[in-house]
């Protein structure tokens, strides 16, 4: 079939203007790259705030502690950037860390079938999420409460409430080691590495794929976006399985230098959607960038770094979580109105 | 349009309410409530420990309501004007700690006690809407972000039980008028008051109107701002009166008592189970009530069947999604026009 | 508060028809205007602003519309009266206040101007020729795409219709008739429950705007916010929106697809300060050549236009029909769905006349109003009579 080629319009007016490779990376950082500046700017104040001064081993020490909520944010953002929410994250967390520690009982030969059986788990609960907005059209809101609700009480029948068992030593190394002997930096976490390489990853598929554009277009008007030919029940699905799967992998970081808890995960929902939040993500879909939300992952977990090092008590960190997403929000939707 | 519907209401009131009931969204969800306690019935009859049908058991249902019940209905106010409140479990602790605070276990301080856990309330929900109508932050931000700075100041300020609640407050909690507990009776007058003023008044019309859709509402002239306000403002001041209802049940207010109960997502749970669509602009308190009453009776047969207390959750969550899904499935049957 | 609705509605005469009871969402888009309107009588407006009021209506819902305005007029109510349509101005006016680029032209006694006048004010040039010349035998080719026997119960039945490459078909009808509901299921948003669809002499079915948009067709919806537009999304991301959805997962375009974004933004003559502007701050007629675009980009080989320039000021219009007309003439077969009789007029080929859920009767080129309507209502005599 000969394609059509119209013959190109009177040009009138003001042409339009190509822009630049920089132009477009800095659009996909969702022009809400304010969050980089205050990354640094906590990062310095954590910095000076430290006695022995800003030394690198303190900063990849944070970065390891941020590693699983920046992972979980990452993930979280594809669900939001549909348009949807996944409250079920935490839970998932849970699961895993419980998991790994009941299911591999410290034999070091069960750690990879464990693993792979653990990301399917976090895949079918992403495909059920996903069906389950999608096919039985219930707001997503529910679906993924109702998720973490049988998770969580799934996690609890099934070791009935006091989880045994250990985690082994090579599934910890991930979270909790690193690569030795690095030059300036002595050590080089493993999580950093995961953050890097998922961060990447993540940021590959959602900015820079046709699966990424149609999330970003389903988000935006999911009836637009099917009347141009998207399966949205298939794209929304995909995200939630994208959020399930950075779960996973989130809560292997986690099992590395958390304690074996019943509640290992618990708030990680809310602190991820803060973090995309943070980083310029707008719930209702549309909006969001990887490089900001992780961004948002690691400025939260710095500024509760900063409020022990002003020796304020423990609890003060959800206050100013609290604060702080309201301002990044009225301060978003306070530059969309102005322009 | 049936004829029905049309004919000019000048049935009795009590037809009236028949007529409704039976028209409204919440019909189904009653229908749900019947055949649940039914099955928990019969079933705690057969295997359980056969006491489902008492006088003690039916009121330990009742009691058990109340808490969730009445904020529950202040997050229908809320979720029908298009908006939530995520900020009210902490709120309940607040209010149960700083009344309990505030009493030192000293009668002639319940009034003043009051007084200060229900300003709170107000100023929760003034903060609330505020900053969703004026700096125009998402409802689910706002309101958790809220719930957070609530949570902080709580936990920093008390870790333990705080003050104690004098044996005259705790009336409320275990007294009652005859056979009837006061906090039933407390539970029966807010979901009537909220029945009322959404069915009613101008304000419940205007609710509905702003939760259909803002932007109509607001080229209608509906100060749709206002509405948003007032109707976190009643939000707030149910979330304390559960918590006033929760403290005078305790001897002394801690602030893990509306964490403990999950009265943030219960309760929208409790909505949507009851009807209420999450996008807003549609439902009501009594498809709420029953939403709460059946997840009461879950509650009381897995105790009655002695079921595994962490079983609960899991049905919990299939019964969240089930019951949302049929609903949607029911809506899409219906014509279209 | 029932009996007072009551009494509005029975102001407006249609007391017997909406019911103070009946849910908006089941009224006709005539009668919750009519609501609207009632509305403002309830709080008793002094003055009543009335934003394209028409857009949506057929012909004689227009004249009860326009009845109805007049009344309110002679109550003393000030009426301001926004709209596109140049003959409602003189039809219903007494002034005529024109804006262009968000400032005051004039304003004028509507006795005292001419049409030709007025659209002077409105572009700031004469506009000698509305509509862009037919098509000429030559120019008209093959059957694109064909329908026999075309149902979808309860809203549309009986459909026979072929387009041919090169040629506009103009579909007129009555609000109701069910022009948008055969957009809808040509292109596969509500198939057709029965039909038999040929597409360039192949076979086709179509069950979704995926395999519509697979078999080469495009859909310019009436409502370019809700149906054409990812509003938050850019000019390229919207551009490009059909193509990625019809390619792989990963590739960001399938092989073969050479045209880029500027190009397209070229061939539509498309005026934005840049590709990455969000296309919501783009005017109307700005934003309807991104969702041409989208289709230029699929290279569509059948196109609808459902309302293809409602909202559209008439310098934009004119481009707008000029890109349709070089579309067919460059091999499309394009449908066009309007209200406007004399765009309809002015743009088709030939013309559909839609009644009742099927296509009551067809049109050569060049027909009158009268014609259309006679079909349109189908009530020869009584209009004959009248």
């Amino acid at each position: 079939m000969s394609g059509l080629t119209p013959a190109a319009a009177p040009q009138v007016g003001q042409p339009v203007t190509a822009t630049s490779g920089g132009a477009r990376l800095w659009r996909s950082l969702g022009g809400s790259a304010s969050i980089l500046v205050i990354l640094v700017v906590v990062l310095a104040i954590v910095g000076l705030l430290n006695p022995r001064g800003p030394e690198p081993v303190y900063y990849l020490s944070l970065l390891k502690r941020a590693a699983p909520l920046a992972i979980l944010a990452a993930g979280q953002l594809f669900v939001l950037v549909a348009g949807e929410f996944d409250l079920s994250v935490g839970s998932i967390v849970t699961a895993v860390v419980v998991g790994s520690a009941v299911l591999t009982n410290g034999d070091e030969s069960r750690t990879l079938p464990v693993v792979g059986l653990l990301l399917a788990f976090g895949i079918v609960v992403g495909l059920v999420n996903g069906l389950l907005t999608t096919k039985a059209g219930v707001p997503s809101f529910i679906v993924t409460l109702g998720m973490l609700l049988i998770i969580s009480g799934g996690v609890l029948l099934w070791t009935a409430g006091a989880p045994r068992g250990s985690i082994t030593n090579n599934l910890r190394l991930l979270g909790r080691d690193g690569l030795k002997n690095v030059p300036v930096i002595d050590q080089l976490p493993y999580a950093a590495i995961v953050i890097l390489v998922v961060g990447l990853a993540a940021f590959v598929l959602l900015h820079r794929t046709n699966f990424g554009h149609r999330v970003f277009a389903v988000g935006g008007n999911a009836r637009a976006a099917a009347l141009a030919g998207a399966n949205v029940a298939v794209v929304k699905t995909a995200a939630f399985v994208v959020s399930g799967v950075s779960a996973i992998i989130a809560g292997i970081l986690l099992a590395g230098f958390g304690g074996l808890s019943n509640n290992a995960g618990e708030g990680y929902e809310f602190q991820a959607i803060s973090a995309c939040v943070l980083g310029g993500a707008v719930l209702g879909g549309g909006r969001g960038s990887v490089v900001t939300s992780i961004a948002g992952a690691l400025t939260l977990v710095a500024i509760f770094t900063m409020l022990n090092f002003l020796h304020l008590p423990v609890e003060v960190r959800s206050a100013v979580q609290g604060g702080i997403i309201i301002a990044a929000v009225a301060y978003a939707s306070y530059r969309q109105r102005t322009g | 349009m049936s004829a029905a519907t049309t004919s000019p209401g000048r049935a009795g009131l009590p037809a009236r309410m028949v007529r409704g009931i039976a028209a409204a969204p919440a019909a189904p969800v009653y229908l749900v409530l019947v055949i649940l306690f039914l099955i928990s019935w019969v079933a705690v009859g057969i295997v359980g420990s056969g006491q489902f049908l008492t006088v003690q058991n039916v009121t330990s249902i009742l009691v058990r309501s109340v808490a969730l019940g009445v904020v529950a209905a202040g997050q229908t106010i809320v979720i029908i004007a298009g908006s939530l409140d995520l900020s009210v479990a902490y709120l309940v602790s607040v209010t149960a700690v700083m009344a309990s605070f505030i009493m030192q276990g000293e009668a002639d301080r319940m009034v003043l006690a009051t007084g200060v856990v229900l300003f709170i309330g107000v100023v929760v929900g003034l903060v609330n809407g505020l900053i969703i109508t004026k700096l125009r932050v998402n409802a689910f931000i706002a309101t958790l972000g809220v719930g957070l700075i609530l949570r902080g100041i709580l936990n920093a300020s008390f870790n333990n039980f705080a003050g104690r609640v004098p044996p005259e407050y705790q009336a409320l909690g275990y007294d009652g008028l005859g056979p009837i507990p006061y906090s039933v009776v407390l539970l029966v007058v807010v979901v009537a008051a909220t029945w009322y003023l959404l069915r009613y008044t101008r304000f419940g019309h205007h609710l509905y109107a702003v939760g259909g859709s803002q932007e109509v509402s607001r080229l209608s002239g509906v100060r749709s701002d206002r509405v948003v306000i007032t109707a976190h403002i009643l939000c707030s001041v149910a979330a304390v009166l559960t918590g006033i209802f929760l403290v005078s049940r305790l001897r002394a207010g801690a602030p893990w008592v509306g964490t403990d109960g999950a009265y943030d997502l219960e309760s929208i749970a409790a909505v949507v189970l009851g009807g209420t669509a999450l996008a807003g602009g549609k439902g009501g308190v009594l498809g709420t009530l029953a939403g709460v009453l059946i997840l009461a009776v879950l509650d009381n047969a897995f105790n009655g069947l002695q079921i595994n207390a962490f079983a609960k959750d899991v049905i919990r969550g299939v019964i969240l999604i089930a019951a949302v899904a049929l609903y949607v499935a029911r809506a899409r049957r219906a014509p279209a026009r | 508060m029932d009996a007072a609705t009551a009494a509005l509605l029975a102001e407006l005469n249609v007391e017997k028809v909406i019911s103070p009871h009946t849910l908006v969402s089941r009224l006709s888009v005539a009668q919750q205007q009519t609501v609207e309107i009632a509305k403002a009588l309830s709080y008793e407006a002094k003055i009543l602003v009335m934003d394209e009021p028409t857009a949506a209506l057929s012909p004689h819902e227009i004249a009860a519309l326009f009845e109805r305005v007049s009344a309110l007029r002679e109550r003393g109510l000030c009426v301001l009266y926004i709209s596109h349509r140049l003959k409602e101005i003189f039809e219903i006016a007494q002034r005529v206040t024109v804006l262009k680029d968000g400032q005051r032209v004039g304003c004028v006694d509507v006795g005292s101007i001419t049409t030709r006048e007025l659209v002077r004010m409105m572009v700031g040039r004469d506009l000698s020729a509305y509509y862009p010349p037919h098509a000429v035998s030559a120019d008209v080719g093959k059957v694109r795409l064909a329908i026999k026997d075309g149902e979808v119960p309860g809203r549309l039945h009986d459909i026979n219709l072929e387009v041919r490459a090169g040629e506009i078909v103009g579909i007129a009808g009555l609000a109701g008739a069910g022009r948008t509901e055969l957009a809808e299921s040509l292109f596969g948003a509500v198939p057709f429950a029965a039909a038999s669809i040929q597409i360039d002499g192949i076979q086709v079915r179509i069950r979704s705007p995926r395999e519509a948009i697979k078999h080469g067709m495009g859909f310019v919806a009436e409502d370019r916010k809700v149906d054409g537009l990812i509003l938050p999304l850019s000019v390229r991301d919207n551009a490009l929106l059909a193509v990625r959805n019809m390619g792989s997962w990963v590739f960001r375009l399938p092989a073969g697809a050479v045209t880029t974004v500027s190009q397209l933004a070229a061939m539509v003559d498309l005026r934005a300060a840049s590709l990455d502007q969000e296309v919501r701050y783009l005017s109307g007629g700005n934003q309807q050549k991104v969702v041409l675009s989208k289709w230029l980009a699929t290279r569509s080989k059948v196109l609808i236009f459902d309302e293809p320039t409602r909202g559209i000021d008439v310098g934009a219009k004119a481009g707008i029909h000029e890109l349709m007309r070089e579309l067919a003439r460059a091999g499309a077969a394009i449908l066009m769905i309007s209200s406007e009789l004399p765009e309809v007029i002015g743009m088709s080929d030939r013309i559909l006349v839609m009644r009742n859920g099927t296509i009551a009767g067809e049109l050569p080129a060049g027909a009158s109003e009268d014609e259309m309507m006679l079909l349109a209502t189908g009530e020869q005599e009584v209009a004959g009579a009248a």
